[in-house]
């Protein structure tokens, strides 16, 4: 139904083009008139909108998710931290109607929702609670007081300048709803989805679907001006610079669409310029200029997007009456929005908005509980509160000093996932650790610029070399090789050539000693194992002494061999020392024929009378064996093999533990 | 996972990576290896005859006399 209406204040041509608009503001002198009644009247004059980048454009067409839409009318809030946008839009396909809410430059496309609200209850709602709407487990992720700034085209509510409303976002990751409360006790749901990069294009010709941009309005015709030639908009602009309200200084906005608070950078004031057109001086704590490793302005390069510093801010934690502080530098850039890199104790993070955060309260989670989001799970790593301790430049929100904040981090190196919240809002974001080298190379500064690292940080990543690891992998697969051998050669006994003789000490003592029988050598040489076990040893020892004989007798070789086992009890404890079995191993060439001669030398011990020498002992056991593998040949390579491996795995652990550590 | 800096350490071109040192410690590793089994086969190590100053078990017998009329014995 398209109406060509007169503006009752001014005399101005509007159009409306839709019965179900109820308010249409005039483009020329800022009233905002009820069309819907017999005769047309003004609700009032509204402020000037702020121009915020958009890919919207009241009385443009455009497509939302491949649908052809026509946006109709546009309604601005602001709030306690800024301004946003809802356009009322008309799906040409199907006539239907819908909103597209913008805050900076997220989109969401809302359609508005019967539920029944116990108000009593949601003025109870607190950032973080969990709540039921329509069969969805939502969290409230902001609540917050907004007024109405302004209108343009034609709108379906009543939308007064100045009204104010309190309103809840809520989320689960999927569906965005928003509660809207009116100072009549009404309220008004929408449920809506968010919409992302490139589902909501422009149909302007020329235009970049992926740039916001801002197009101009569809030029109206004024009776006095019948050419059409004007081209005035509502929208208000922030200048480029703007005059101090404290000491007149011109100040330089860099990002003058999105700012909401600017530090002069001559006399420190705070200014307000969340209200379009109209900055106000904040009454905030003037403070000394500090100096950080990155300026306002400097330019910061990651993955292939260059941000723009905008604004510094410090927060100070006090815990256990020692403060601690980290520094946030805005950054910006027109398509990618407004990010953040955080410094603390020379470690760096860029942050990013979470759009899908953990389901979780992160009011209930301390140190060490799991948090898990997208199958990933996080290890909380510290929960508290700080300040704002030092703002500067310019910042999207008005931030004030001394606004306190609660947060928990949890983090799965490289990464932290961040919750903020206060008494309005809670915000998720995720960090990304960056190296000093990392951070400098975006900088395109020298690193030593930098602050030196200290200690390791919550989200800094054990850095692998490529080599090192290399090195340790080969390791650990020599020394698990040579660990097997060690294995197989222990359980290999080899060739029994004479086996179990049992030799008593009338014969070890005696002056002959023990003459085994002769055994034959195979061809070649042979590692052969002479064993000695007396199981009867009770506090004492025997020596014994092995002469290996040719067929002339002649001693080859001499091998020793000694089995000692002591045991007791002490202070109410039982001991043991030594063992009941030794061995020595040998080589022997072959083909050839040989005896063993052996004496012994026995003795005891006593806690009395000490070690002493004994004319009888226990009687031995000897046993011969040929073709034995010696195994520790294999388990000092082991050894050897594992340091290197064993070395890296320290530095982690160590890396690890620096990091939980409670210092 | 973090990226490698594409830089050095004064922003300028990194170093490029010496990777003998590696490969020196894994050939170190395989003669490691070949050497622990070939002094396990062949026991190379051990003590061997010696081919020197062989004496007679009459010799043996004979110090072992003495030891006991020395020192077993007290004598």
């Amino acid at each position: 139904m398209h109406r060509n209406l007169t503006c009752p204040a001014c005399g101005g041509t509007l159009d409306v083009t839709t019965g179900a608009a109820r308010v249409a503001a005039c483009p020329y002198c800022e009233n905002v008139l009820i069309v819907n009644e017999a005769a047309i009247r003004a609700l009032g004059k509204m402020a000037l909108l702020a121009e915020t980048p958009s890919c919207l454009a009241v009385g443009w067409p455009a497509r939302c998710q491949g649908r052809e839409i026509h946006v109709l009318g546009r309604i601005q809030f602001r709030y306690s931290a800024g301004i946003w946008d809802e356009w009322w839009i008309r799906f040409e396909d199907d006539g239907s109607y819908a909103w597209i809410s913008q805050d900076e430059d997220e989109y969401t496309l809302e359609i508005p929702t019967v539920v029944q609200l116990q108000p009593e209850r949601v003025a109870k709602l607190r950032p973080g609670d969990r709540v039921t709407v329509r069969r969805m487990a939502l969290w409230v992720n902001e609540i917050d007081e907004a007024e109405v700034v302004g209108v343009q085209g034609e709108l379906p509510v009543h939308a007064t300048p100045h009204a104010r409303m309190r309103y809840l976002d809520l989320t689960d990751n999927h569906h965005h709803v928003t509660i809207e409360l009116f100072s009549d006790g009404t309220y008004q749901v929408f449920v809506g989805k968010h919409l992302p990069r490139g589902a909501l294009v422009s149909d302007v010709a020329g235009a970049d679907p992926n740039v916001q941009q801002h197009y101009p309005p569809p030029q109206q015709t004024r009776p006095d001006d019948p050419a059409g030639a004007v081209v005035r908009t509502s929208e208000g602009l922030h200048p480029q610079a703007i005059q101090c309200l404290s000491c007149g200084g011109s100040l330089e906005l860099r990002d003058a669409q999105g700012t909401a608070l600017v530090i002069c950078g001559y006399c420190g004031a705070a200014l307000d310029l969340s209200l379009p057109g109209k900055p106000q001086l904040l009454r905030m704590e003037k403070q000394k200029k500090r100096k950080f490793p990155i300026e306002i302005g400097a330019k910061f390069r990651h993955h292939a997007t260059e941000y723009t510093v905008l604004g510094i801010l410090r927060y100070k934690q006090r815990d256990e009456g020692v403060d601690y502080f980290w520094t946030a530098f805005q950054l910006h850039h027109p398509e990618k929005g407004y990010t953040f890199l955080e410094l603390e104790g020379g470690h760096w993070l860029f942050f990013t908005p979470l759009r899908h955060p953990p389901l979780k309260d992160p009011r209930k989670l301390s140190r060490g509980n799991t948090l898990t989001m997208d199958g990933q799970s996080y290890r909380v790593f510290e929960s508290g509160s700080c300040v704002i301790d030092y703002v500067e430049g310019e910042l999207s929100w008005v931030a004030r000093i001394g606004d306190r904040l609660n947060f928990m981090d949890a983090v799965r190196p490289p990464f932290l996932v961040s919750a903020e919240w206060s008494a309005n809002e809670m915000e998720w974001s995720l960090g990304e650790y960056l190296s000093p080298a990392q951070i400098a190379h975006g900088l395109s500064i020298p690193v030593g610029k930098l602050p030196s690292p200290r200690g390791v940080a919550p989200a800094q990543p054990f850095v692998r070399n490529r080599h090192r690891t290399m090195a340790a992998i080969a390791g650990s697969v020599v020394g698990c090789l040579l660990f097997v051998l060690t294995l197989y050669a222990y359980s290999r006994s080899g060739v029994a050539v004479l086996a179990d003789q049992t030799v008593t000490d009338t014969v070890y003592l005696s002056e002959q000693g023990y003459v085994s029988p002769p055994f034959q050598a195979p061809a070649g040489q042979h590692i052969y194992k002479l064993q000695a076990v007396s199981r009867s040893l009770d506090n004492q020892w025997v020596a014994l002494s092995a002469a290996i004989l040719d067929e002339q007798e002649k001693v080859v070789l001499d091998a020793d061999a000694t089995v000692e086992y002591y045991h007791g009890v002490e202070g109410g404890e039982r001991w043991s020392e030594g063992s009941t079995r030794d061995y020595t191993l040998f080589r022997l060439p072959g083909p050839a024929t040989y005896r063993i001669n052996m004496f012994g030398e026995a003795g005891s011990w006593s806690s009395f009378g000490g070690d002493q020498t004994a004319l009888s002992g226990p009687p031995v056991t000897v046993s011969l064996y040929r073709d034995v593998q010696p195994a520790r040949y294999y388990l000092w390579g082991t050894v050897l093999a594992l340091l290197f491996p064993a070395w890296e795995a320290a530095r982690r652990i160590l890396f690890h533990s620096r990091r939980w550590s409670d210092d | 996972m973090s990226k490698t800096p594409p830089v050095g350490k004064d922003g300028s071109a990194p170093p490029p990576r010496r990777s003998w040192p590696v490969y020196l410690y894994i050939a170190g590793l395989v003669v490691l290896l070949i050497g622990c089994i070939g002094l396990s086969v062949t026991g190379a190590a051990l003590p061997g005859p010696d081919s020197d100053e062989k004496i007679s078990l009459r010799d043996v017998q004979a110090r072992r006399s003495h030891f006991f009329r020395y020192y077993a014995f007290g004598k």
